[in-house]
Order: structure tokens, then sequence, then C-alpha cells
């Protein structure tokens, strides 16, 4: 083993320094001295961030050296129950999946923490936002790094806390209407993760007990054994409940998904993301687009070898296999939040849905079995998706100094209900703020799919993949219409997005008073847009059967901690879907052409509407789109049918059931009431006539006995003489009498 | 015949003979120093104590002997057994110093003799642990209870005091003499006084009357020293009678020599005849604790109270001792933890039942102890803690030490034996907590008068106590070692 895996706690140490530093002192810092203070806060943050991923650049190194070959670092014996068969090791997994993870986690971690000390300038809490991006990171390597599902399940519900946390940053923030709005947002994004969750504890427990271990190697090996042994039946840990092996995997798989549906926002538990943008824009960049909502994709591609044999048991018995669930959810949610976008003003929901929506594309891929191609898309959403968060925030900011400088400048024009991330009162930014415009259209065309950009290669080799197998999979067919209508509506949300807000004319004093923002914001925008440019060179397919020296890296850096390729190599999986290594210049085309177009189409509708704030969207024509996907139906069901009546159920048991009944009638009645009888009984019959009598008369006969004996005790040497010698004779005649007898 | 003179190596005997030659350095200074000047035999004491601890301490794991005559086996052993009684009663002799001082002072008792005499029966209960030969356990109860005799009577010309003494070497002086009886019929039937001789005597020709008669006379003797039921009569008297400090010195010290002259026979001579005396001395037992306890209930002087209180603990001393007959390694590294866990306790009890009184006498009854905690509430607190750890509630010592004597007397499966233990400890809750519940439920006259040292020496043995209730591994584990060292031989044999 390299000695430099020996390094891989560091990822974990240098993150909770941080959290420590900037916990304790931190804040004595900032608020000592604002600017050094501020510079301390946010830059020891950053350079903790900055070291893990400089330890995470070694450990590659070290894969390399080792060949690609995964390598398990110990840390300690964790949760260990001798005699049960129970261990549960803290240890790490250092494979290619997981250092791609912790080089997109820490890497673009990195460039959100320098982007931060510009954006979080001047906050009250500077140092406690910085405490928790970098608990994030902690807890973010954690879920990456762990070596078994319950290690993932500790980074997963950290990562989970540290969402609340920056989700509620600003908790006191009230919407216009007196609501908590952040508070509640993130009470929800709690709630809706704790279904999933729930489903992932279960998944685990399940795990383990069809498995006997959590352990990802071990419980891989031992489904894979129970695969090739053709056993039907497994017999579940320490029980004696027999299950059917294909029953047990899908639920186990099933379970994982809803998990996975929780953690990375599918349907139907996708309502909390848009919501979560109430956080701090960079935190919303990190947690809420390139990292913590990956999970769910990692977890899934992670689990391959389940899903997989899930699949090749299915095509067996001709039942839906979990991978088929997880890949329509993914193609369905991909498609539904597209739509959900266009009926969006503020600047950052429209992101959270395309996120929402390019999640959904990722869930897709892994569900089809497109794993390189899942987590190549995760790389490149990475990237331009934080590029597009963080060019948001930059508007933002830039609308808040203009709204500012306006305010200044006339009295009393504050009272307009303007709103600093409402796409309705910007418009005409190009001009204004350069960067920030050219490096939003590099995310934007990246998103969209618009060649050269990273998103046009990943996109296109999800798209590529569900086309391909088509004939053997119909419901690839579905998948692939599904997909390519979502990618449609990319294009043309983004398009509609970018001229909102970059063209035309300013809608509103603030937009024409907007401004660049800092370098310390800009210099990350660019970093980022190098990366929204280049990524796809990560996986580039063979183009027109050539084969460049930088094809295809991904897939075989990948395919050392992907099982399925080695089972498909051994032949023991006979039936899985394959990429195509090469470019499909049919789908390309077909996607780039639909992209272009709809892009075009965007820039047509919007191009001189709305011409103010108040106008209509044109979109509003389109029948069913506004008054559908508008109201965004599953929360409007949650808020209009599941609340109420959770909340009518909850009153029920809190007044009627618990209170009336538990408490007065059960309680009062029944127990306190049998319970005073009793007690009555017991001490007024039982205790003062039968237990005292009977302790006062001991007390009695003790008393009585002590003061015999006292009588005894005369004062005379004679009488204690006496009593010693009669002690003698005792002893004598007990230790003579045996000889006495003989 | 010709005579050998034993084998001899005075180092091993060196805490007896620093004890001794203070004892008599501090009577020839006090001829030549004036009447008025008495402070230093305090010091001298005191240094002689702790550089005999010290030595003591320092021939701990040697297994030394020594006074070897021509048999080949030695009259004086230093096994870990007899180190640890030693620092057990260098120990007593370190804490009762600090208690009397100002005792002395008030009833006009401050003599240097005191301290001497103090010396010298502390040099008889060391004897006593080392002794490998009845002779030389005989010597030992004699050297350690003659100047118990005088200490008693150091208060004379009052009649209280003088009746005490008279007591105590009357009855002292009977039982010595059925020792000494006993002694000389083991000797008739076995031709020894050396202690494995007897041993490998009986190993040989197992027991007849003659030894059996021996072994009760023994008991007997050792039953009177600690104050075992029916033998106990002179105590409440005694006690009473005695100026305070002595009466705690006696109630430790005596006590645990007693007990190791009882062991040493027991255990060391005659374990042969365990069938035969671990019923005679689970009854002794069983009596004790009865008595003791309930009779302490209706006691309203506290001296007399804690001389019964003395007596139920020795009682639970014993089932530790009937215990060691089926399971000699836990029944007697039991018995040692509860002496040195009873010193502490005892001794702490003792100091304040000095500081309370007055002058010779007054402040000794049960009321006077109404409203202390107002006043002292610190001293309370720690009187308080001792009755606890008296009664055996944990985290005290008394506790631990019930615990491992309970533990070892189930293992040796005398089930009736602890159920009279446990129900005698709740019964002596009801006069313990007594004292408790007259120091914070009253309103009272009463003041402790208390010097530097006394306060520091109930810290100590508070601390002391709370120690041994929470941590009792490490000295269980030195008693245990001592029990190894002492029963050695039984294991071989």
């Amino acid at each position: 083993m390299n000695e430099l895996f020996n390094l891989a706690p560091l990822i974990l140490v240098f993150p909770i320094i941080g959290v420590l530093f900037n916990g304790l002192v931190g804040r004595r810092f900032v608020d000592h001295d604002r600017k050094t203070g501020e510079r301390w806060s946010g830059w020891f943050a950053t350079i903790m961030a900055l070291s893990a991923f400089v330890v995470v650049v070694l450990l590659n190194l070290a894969l390399h050296a080792n060949h690609f070959h995964a390598e398990t670092v110990m840390l300690w014996d964790w949760i260990v129950i001798p005699g049960q068969g129970l261990s549960i090791p803290w240890a790490m997994q250092i494979d290619t999946l997981s250092v791609a993870m912790m080089l997109v986690v820490t890497g673009v971690g990195s460039i959100i923490h320098i982007y931060s000390i510009g954006y979080m300038h001047g906050d009250p809490d500077y140092s406690r936002y910085f405490a928790y991006l970098n608990l994030f990171l902690f807890f973010m390597l954690i879920l990456v790094a762990g070596n078994n599902y319950l290690v993932l399940f500790v980074g997963w519900e950290g990562v989970g806390l540290c969402s609340y946390l920056l989700i509620g940053f600003w908790h006191e923030r009230l919407a216009k209407d007196g609501t908590m709005k952040n508070a509640n947002a993130a009470r929800k994004a709690m709630i809706a993760n704790r279904v999933g969750d729930a489903a992932m504890i279960l998944g685990i427990i399940l795990t383990f007990w069809v498995f006997g271990s959590v352990e990802f190697n071990h419980v891989f090996e031992e489904a894979i054994h129970i695969f090739e042994s053709h056993e039907e039946m497994v017999t579940l840990v320490s029980t004696n409940i027999e299950m059917a092996f294909s029953t047990a995997l899908f639920a186990i798989t099933v379970l994982f998904l809803i998990a996975a549906t929780g953690k990375s926002a599918q349907l139907v538990l996708h309502v909390w993301l848009p919501d979560a943008m109430a956080g701090p824009t960079p935190a919303s960049s990190l947690i809420h687009a390139a990292t913590m909502v990956t999970s769910g994709i990692y977890l899934i591609v992670r689990s391959n070898v389940l899903y997989e044999l899930s699949r090749a048991l299915s095509v067996h018995s001709g039942t839906i296999s979990s991978s088929d669930i997880v890949a329509l959810v993914g193609a369905s949610t991909a498609l539904y939040a597209g739509l959900i976008a266009f009926t969006q003003y503020d600047i950052k929901k429209v992101l959270a849905y395309s996120t929402v929506s390019q999640l959904g594309f990722m869930i897709a891929a892994a569900g089809m079995g497109a794993y390189v191609a899942a987590m190549f898309h995760l790389i490149t959403h990475a990237f331009f998706k934080a590029l597009l968060f963080m060019g948001a925030g930059s508007v933002i900011h830039g609308m808040e100094h203009g709204h500012h400088e306006v305010a200044h400048g006339h009295h009393g024009h504050d009272d307009d209900g303007f709103d600093p991330q409402d796409m309705r009162y910007m418009g005409g930014l190009r001009k204004l703020m350069p960067v920030t415009f050219w490096t939003y259209l590099v995310g934007a065309l990246a998103l969209a799919g618009i060649f050269p950009f990273a998103g046009f290669w990943s996109k296109d080799e999800i798209l590529a993949h569900a086309n391909a197998n088509q004939g053997e999979y119909g419901l690839f067919l579905v998948l692939f219409i599904l997909l390519a209508l979502a990618a449609v509506c990319t294009a043309f949300y983004m398009g509609r997005q970018l001229r909102m807000v970059f063209w035309g004319q300013p809608r509103h004093e603030a937009a024409r008073h907007a401004h660049e923002s800092s370098p310390i914001m800009t210099f990350p925008l660019v970093l980022l847009a190098v990366f929204g440019t280049v990524a796809g060179l990560f996986n580039l397919p063979k183009v027109l059967t050539l084969e460049f020296g930088w094809s295809l890296t991904l897939e075989h850096w990948l395919e050392h901690s992907i099982q399925t390729f080695e089972l498909m190599e051994e032949g023991i999986l006979a039936h899985v879907p394959h990429t195509p290594t090469s470019l499909i210049v049919e789908v390309a085309a077909l996607s780039l052409g639909l992209a272009l177009v709809s892009m075009g189409l965007a820039f047509y509708v919007y191009r001189d509407k709305p011409k103010t704030a108040a106008d209509p969207d044109p979109t509003q024509k389109i029948p069913g789109l506004w008054s559908v996907f508008g109201r965004l139906p599953i929360d409007s069901f949650y808020m209009k049918l599941l609340v109420p009546w959770f909340n009518r159920f909850s009153a029920w048991l809190g007044f009627k059931f618990e209170w009336s009944f538990w408490h007065d009638f059960f309680h009062e009645r029944v127990i306190r009431d049998t319970f005073v009888w009793f007690a009555d009984l017991s001490a007024n019959v039982l205790d003062a006539q039968g237990v005292d009598g009977i302790v006062n008369g001991l007390g009695s006969v003790t008393r009585w006995l002590a003061d015999g004996i006292r009588v005894s005790q005369t004062g005379y040497a004679r009488t204690y003489a006496l009593s010693v010698f009669l002690g003698t004779v005792v002893l004598l005649i007990y230790f003579l009498w045996p000889y006495v007898m003989r | 015949m010709e005579f050998t003179p034993p084998e001899i190596n005075l180092l091993i005997v060196a805490p007896v003979l620093i004890i001794m030659a203070a004892g008599s350095l501090g009577m020839v200074i006090d001829l030549f120093m004036p009447d008025g000047k008495k402070g230093w035999a305090v010091w001298l004491a005191a240094i002689g104590l702790l550089l005999a601890l010290a030595q003591n301490i320092a021939l701990w794991n040697g297994n030394y002997e020594t006074f070897i005559p021509q048999n080949g086996v030695a009259m004086v052993v230093m096994d870990n057994f007899a180190i640890f009684l030693n620092a057990t009663f260098l120990l007593t002799g370190l804490l009762v110093i600090p208690l009397s001082r100002s005792y002395l002072q008030r009833t006009g008792l401050e003599k240097p003799e005191y301290y001497m005499l103090l010396l010298f029966s502390i040099s008889g209960m060391m004897l006593m642990g080392m002794a490998n030969d009845l002779i030389l356990v005989f010597l030992a109860l004699e050297v350690l209870s003659i100047p118990l005799y005088i200490m008693c009577g150091m208060l004379w010309p009052r009649p209280e005091s003088e009746e005490s003494a008279m007591k105590y070497f009357l009855l002292g002086a009977f039982s010595s003499a059925i020792f000494v009886f006993g002694i000389a019929l083991v000797y008739g039937a076995t031709t020894t006084t050396a202690i494995p001789l007897i041993f490998d005597a009986v190993a040989a020709n197992g027991l007849n009357a003659m030894i059996v008669t021996g072994l009760a006379f023994l008991m007997v003797g050792a039953g009177f020293k600690v104050a075992a039921v029916p033998f106990h009569m002179w105590t409440p008297d005694v006690y009473e009678g005695a100026p305070t400090p002595v009466t705690a010195f006696m109630s430790v010290g005596a006590k645990i020599a007693g007990f190791a002259a009882l062991l040493r026979v027991l255990m060391l001579a005659l374990p042969q005849a365990s069938g035969e005396w671990v019923t005679a001395v689970a009854v002794l037992s069983t009596l004790t604790l009865i008595i003791g306890n309930v009779v302490a209930i209706r006691q309203g002087n506290i001296k007399r109270m804690l001389a019964y209180s003395s007596i139920a603990h020795a009682g639970y001393i014993l089932i530790a001792v009937a215990a060691a007959a089926d399971n000699p390694s836990a029944g007697v590294s039991s018995a040692l933890f509860y002496m040195f866990a009873y010193l502490f306790t005892n001794l702490g009890a003792f100091g304040m039942v000095i500081a309370l009184e007055r002058n010779y006498g007054e402040g000794n009854l049960l009321d006077d102890f109404k409203g202390l905690a107002k006043r002292h509430p610190w001293l309370s607190l720690a009187m308080a803690y001792f009755m606890l750890s008296l009664t055996g509630i944990p985290p005290t010592g008394g506790f631990s030490a019930k615990f491992y004597v309970f533990g070892a007397a189930i293992e040796a499966e005398l089930y009736w034996l602890v159920l009279i233990g446990v129900i005698t400890s709740v019964i002596s809750g009801y006069y313990y907590l007594r004292v408790v519940y007259l120091m914070y439920m009253f309103d009272g006259e009463g003041q402790l008068i208390t010097g530097r040292a006394l306060q520091f020496a109930v810290f100590v043995m508070a601390i002391s106590t709370l120690v041994l209730g929470l941590f009792p591994e490490g000295l269980f584990n030195l008693t245990a070692e001592a029990t190894l060292s002492a029963t050695r031989l039984l294991a071989g044999g």
C-alpha cells in the first residue's frame, strides 16, 4: 500500500480544524476587528478546504501509483458486538469513485469558499457561516469516503444537518406576509429529508439482515455469491425468517432509491430544494447544486452491483426491476422540474428547478446502467451549476447595490415590493456586469447542452446510452423521449433567463444602477467558467471511431471501482446496458439541434417581453403550463391535502385521544382513581393496622430484648467473668462432643 | 543440653525495634526534661511511627524470616500479611496522636508516658502480626495489653477510669490465662508451639481431643480481645470509663491485633480443624452481630454506643473468618480489608466524640450531638459520613468492606450468616443514623473543641473512607497479596 494513503484521515482533520477555529474563536476575531477578523475567519476556512483538496490530489496520485486499486484505510473499530457477527469499522475506502467525488467536493468547495469571502462580507454571523461550510465539507467527505453504509449514513445525516443550518442561516428573516420564510424552508428540507432518511435506515438494516454486513465490498461479494449460486431464498441474519432473494434485493434497492429521492430532490420528495434557496447563495451553490444533492446519485452508483443484479433477476422473471424504477423516477423528475422552471421568476428558483431536473438526468442515467455517464454529468454539472449559482449571486449582489444607490438618491422610493432576485426587475445587465455575464453565458450554454461546453458531452452520453439500448430494453425509448424533452425544456428556460436578465432594457431603477461585483467574487466565476468549458474532456467519446489520447478518461478511471464492469467481463452478468464509446452523430446532432432551436425560440419569444415588471409572461398563453406546473402540483398536494389532514389527525390525537381519552378518562378515572382507592386501602387499612402493627411490634420486641440484655450488664466484674466462663464451657462442649460420643 | 542461639536478623524486625526504641528513649528523656515541657513527646512518637512505617513498607514482598531456632522454623515472619497488619497498627497510632493532643491537654493528662505506652502497645500489636510461634503470640498479647491496662486508668483518681482499668486488667488476665492454657494443651498434643509445625503435626496425626480443647481455649482468648459475644461484657464498661482517645485506640488496635492472633491460629496452625471451628465462629458471629447491634440501640451514651458498635463490627469480621474456612483467600483478604476500612471510619467517629467531650465524662451523651450541624457544618458532615460508613451505605469504605465480606461468605455458601449480617446492618442504621438525625434536625448547645491537628486527622479519615468507597480495588488487591503470602504454605501444603 502506498504510504500516501495514510494521509486519508487528513481530509477529515482539516475541515474539522476549520470548524473548531470558526466555531470557537472566529466570532471574537470578527467582532474585535471587522476587517482583519473577516480576513482571518474566511481565509482560515478556505485554507482548510484547500488543504483537504491538496490531500485529495495526493490520494489521487497514490491511486495512480497503486494502479487504481482501491485501498481501505482502517481508522478504528466502531460498532462491534462480539458473538453476533456485527463488526462495523470506521474505515475509509479510497477508490477511484470516492476520490472522484472528493475532488469535486473539495475542488468546487474551495472555489466556493473563496467566493464566500466576498459574498458574506459584512454579515454579522460571518464566522458562523464559515464554520458551517467547513462542517459541511467534513460530513460530505465522511459520506463519500466511508467504506460501509453506516459511515455513509453518518455523513448523510451530517450534510443534512449542515443543509438545514445553512438554509436557515438567516432564520430571523421574514417573508413579506410575515411568515418565517427561511426558518420554514429549513424545516421543510429537514422534514422531506427525514422521509428519505427513514428509508435509508430501513435499507441499511435490511442489507445487514440479508448479507450480514454493511461494508460495501462484503455486501457486494455476498450478493454476487448468492446470485451465482442461484439460491432463491435467503435467511435473514440472526433470525429464522426466510425471504426471496429477488424480493430482498428489490426492497433494499427501492429503499435506497427513496433515500436518494430525499437527498437528491427527486419526485416526490423534491419540494424542499427550491425553498432551500432561502440560504446564502454560495451555500446553495455548494450544497444544493454541486455536491450534497448528488449524494443520492453517489449512493446508487456505489450500489451499482445491487441494482444490476436486480435488473438481471427481473430480466429473468419479466417483472419491473428497481433499476427501471430508478430510471423512470429520474426521467420524470427531469421533465417535470424542467417544465416548472418555465414558470419561475426568481433567478435562483429557476436554477433550483434546473438542478432538480439535472439530478433527474443523473438518476435516470444510473437507473439505465450508465454509471459512468451519471458520474460524468454529476461532475460537469457540479462545475457549471456552481458557476450559475454564483453568477446569480453576483447578479443579486449587483441588484442589491443598485437598489441601495437608488434608495439613497430618491427618498421614499422603497415601497414598490422590489425583490433583487426577481428576473422581472432585471434586464440589460450584460453591459453593467460584463464578467458575470460572460461567465454566466458559459454556464448557461453548458447547462443547455450546447457544443462544445461540458454539459453537451455529459448529457449527450446519457441520451446516447438511452438510445443505444432501446432495442433490448423497451422502456429506454420512453426514457429517451422524456429526457430529450427535458433537454429541450432546459435550453428554453435558460434562454428565457439569459434574455430576461442580461438583454433588453432594465425594467427597474435598481437594474440601471447595478454594477460588477468585486474580484474576489468574479475570480471564482472565471475559474469555474474554464472548467465549465473544458470539463467535457474528462470523458470525451471516441469521435468517428478515432481514438484520441484524451477520450473516455473517466470511464477508464471509474471502471476500477464500478464492479458491474468486472461482472460483465467475467460473464456473471450477461444483460447490462452498454454505453456507446464513440460519439453517435445522430443523437448528438439531434440533441444539439433541439437545444439550439429551443434556446433560439426562447430568445425570440422573450425578445421584447415582458416590457415592464408588471407584464405577463408570454408563455402563459400555452394552455396548461402555468395553470398546472406554475401552481407546483406536488407542493399544492402536500399543502392542501396532506398537511391539513395531518394537522387534523394530530389535533385529534392531541386533544381527543391524548387529552380527553388518555389523560382525562384513562389516567384520571381509571388509573388515578383506582390507585387512590388502593392507596387508601393500603394506607389506612393494610398499613396502619397491619404492617405498622408488625413493624411497631418488631421495634418493641427489639427494644424489649435490648432492655433485657442490658440488665445483664451489671457492672460487676464477676458477672463478666462468669459470662466468659460459660462461653468457654459451651465452646468446650461443642468441640469435645464428637470425642465424648465416640 | 547444648544451647544454640537462634539466627537473628534485626533489620527484619526493625519496625518493632524502632517503636520500642522510641518508647524507651522517651522514658529516658522524660527524666531530664523540666515538668513544663511536654510537646516533644508527641513529635518523638510521631517520628518513631513514621520511621517504622517507612521501614515496614520497604520490606513489602520480601517474605523475610528471622529468629530461626534449631528446628529451622522461624519465630518471626515478615510476610505481606504481617506488613499489612503492621501498617494498619502504625496508621492507627499516627491517627490517634492528633486526636489525643487537645483532649489530653484539657483533661490534664498530657504526660509523655501516655505516648510511650501507646508506642509499647503498638509494638505488641505488631509482634502479634509477625508471630509464627504461639509463644510469641502470647508474648505479643501481653505486650499490647499491659500498656492498655495502664492507659485505661490514667485518669486516676477518677473512679470511672480506675474501675475501667481494674475490670480490663482482671478480665484480661483471666482470658490470658485461658489462652496460655490453650497453648499448653496444643503443645502437649503436638510437642511444638511453632505454627507451621503444629500444622504438620495435625496433618500427620490428625486431630484429637487435646488439640480441639486447646483450640477452644485459644478462641476464647482471642475472642476476648476482639470482644466477641459472650466474651464481650467488659467492653462497654471499659470503653466508657477509659479516656476517650484510649477507647478509640483500643477499639481499633486491640481488636485488629486480636483478629491477627485468631487468623494465625485458625488459618495457619489449625486449618485442618476448619470443619470444627467454622460452626463455632459462625455462631459466635451471629451472637455478636445480634447482641452488639440490638443493645447499641438502647444506649444513651455515645461511648457505650460505639462500644456495642465495635462489638457488632467484630461480628462482621467473624463472618469473614468463617468464610475463610471454605475460601481462605477471599475470607482472609476481606477480613483485612474490613479492618483497614474500619480503622478510618471508627477513629473518625471517635475523633468527633473526643472533640465533643468538654471535660472528662461531660458531653458524652447522644443528646449532646443535637444541633451540631448548624455550628460545625463540615465536621458534622464528616460525622454523618462516618455514620453512613459504619452502617454500610455506599459510597463509603464501610460499604466496600461489607460488600467484600458478604461476597466471601456467599462464595463460602454461608447464606444464613449473610442474611443475619444484612438484617443487623439494617438495625444498625437505626442507632447510627440517629446521630445524624440529632445533629441535623434539632437545636442544641453542643460545642466542638477542635484543634487543627484533630480537624486534619478527621479530614484525612473522611477522605480515606471516601476513597475506599469509590476505588476499593487498589486496597483489595493489596489485601489479596497479603493473604497470598500468608497462606502460601496452605496452598503449597
